[in-house]
């Protein structure tokens, strides 16, 4: 509904920068957790993000604004492909894309609870890849991001310790690949 | 987030195989979390691996970063079932269901007993080991595995670095984080 749309958008449109810890789990259907990883994320709007595993292994991905790039340290492997500028492809893009691009795409819902506001989208297409995606914010801070799919798996990642418009060094969205690294580019846009 | 595994107390002892090889023969219920990587003359992909396994079932999740583009692939008594997001689909062996579904696959019927440093059962193998006595390369079933790291988890050392070629396939597989004994999320 439009007054959800506009919520969302007035709580996204002054996040130009946000770093934060990530908590990610994926679940099955039955809510049993598959996977838990743990890192920090950092993003510059527009287009620009930085997602660094660290627990239980090291993986990352970094776009700047054109080209995505994930380094994989364990397998020496950088896969380098156009950066999906659909927003319904790229929940990270989201984050740092344009909230306008929201409405179009997303159909929005908000609800409140207490500090807590959960925003509900369902991609308007549906060639995505989530069915539907979960933005909540805590006293207006971004605060989880979960994404649901259609065997209702679902990715829920916890932010914690974020860092709204603080300055963010530009060498971060730049990633330097290892020489002994086997480089993939693939030309399908990547959706991180 | 995912526990930590003990760093070991020392490194790997000349007979540290000889006693713990009884014990890994009957450990039939871990999670590990790691990657898996593929590289053939048309292909060359990577995705993380997240695998349960107990006696009477496995579960693995080969995903992307952010969870994307995940696949789950799991085995019960002879049924396998492999969840992508394009639906569910079963088969008699996970083999033939990957290769279809994935366009490429990994022996996973012998990888349960290969991922502990130990031929599968039922076909003739030949081995080399190094010079603590740990296995160093196992030839089975055309698939060449060579064990490049260990690492300490539970009491026991267990591959850490799986290099498995097949003519021209060459498949890796890392295990960052094992957890013997433990599968929290059997179903």
């Amino acid at each position: 509904d439009p007054a959800s749309v506009e919520r969302l958008t007035r709580l996204l449109e002054p996040l130009k920068t946000y770093s934060a810890d990530f908590d990610q789990q994926i679940l099955d259907a039955s809510g049993s957790s598959l996977q838990d990883t743990s890192g920090h994320m950092w993003l510059s709007r527009p287009g620009h993000f930085r997602w660094e595993v660290n627990e239980p292994y090291r993986q990352i991905v970094v776009s700047n604004g054109q080209e995505v790039t994930l380094y994989d340290p364990d397998l020496e492997q950088a896969t380098i492909q156009p950066l999906d500028d659909r927003v319904t492809h790229t929940p990270a893009l989201l984050l740092s894309g344009s909230a306008s691009e929201l409405a179009q795409n997303y159909e929005v819902t908000g609800q409140q609870q207490g500090t807590g506001e959960t925003f509900t989208l369902k991609p308007k297409a549906n060639d995505t890849l989530f069915e539907q995606l979960k933005l909540t914010f805590y006293s207006e801070k971004l605060g989880m991001l979960q994404m649901t799919d259609s065997t209702g798996q679902r990715t829920a990642i916890k932010f914690d310790h974020a860092e709204v418009n603080g300055n963010i060094d530009p060498d971060k969205f730049r990633f330097e690949i290892p020489a002994s690294a086997d480089v993939i580019r693939e030309q399908s846009p990547a959706t991180p | 987030c995912a526990g930590q595994t003990t760093a070991p107390s020392a490194p790997r002892q000349a007979d540290d195989w000889q006693r713990q090889q009884a014990r890994l023969e009957a450990l039939d219920t871990w999670t590990l979390a790691g990657k898996v990587g593929l590289r053939t003359p048309r292909d060359n992909t990577g995705a993380n691996l997240d695998w349960t396994q107990t006696p009477q079932h496995y579960r693995m999740l080969i995903s992307g970063p952010f969870g994307t583009g995940r696949s789950v692939l799991e085995g019960r008594a002879g049924a396998v079932k492999l969840t992508t997001g394009d639906g569910t689909f079963r088969a008699s062996s996970p083999e033939a269901l990957m290769q279809q579904q994935l366009g490429w696959s990994l022996p996973i019927s012998a990888l349960d007993y290969w991922v502990r440093g130990l031929p599968a059962p039922g076909a003739a193998h030949d081995e080399t080991r190094d010079d603590l006595g740990f296995p160093a390369q196992l030839r089975q079933a055309g698939w060449t595995i060579a064990y490049r790291d260990w690492t300490y988890a539970g009491g026991l050392w267990l591959p850490r670095r799986l290099v498995m070629t097949y003519d021209d396939i060459r498949a890796l597989l890392v295990v960052n984080e094992w957890q013997p004994g433990q599968a929290d999320t059997a179903p």
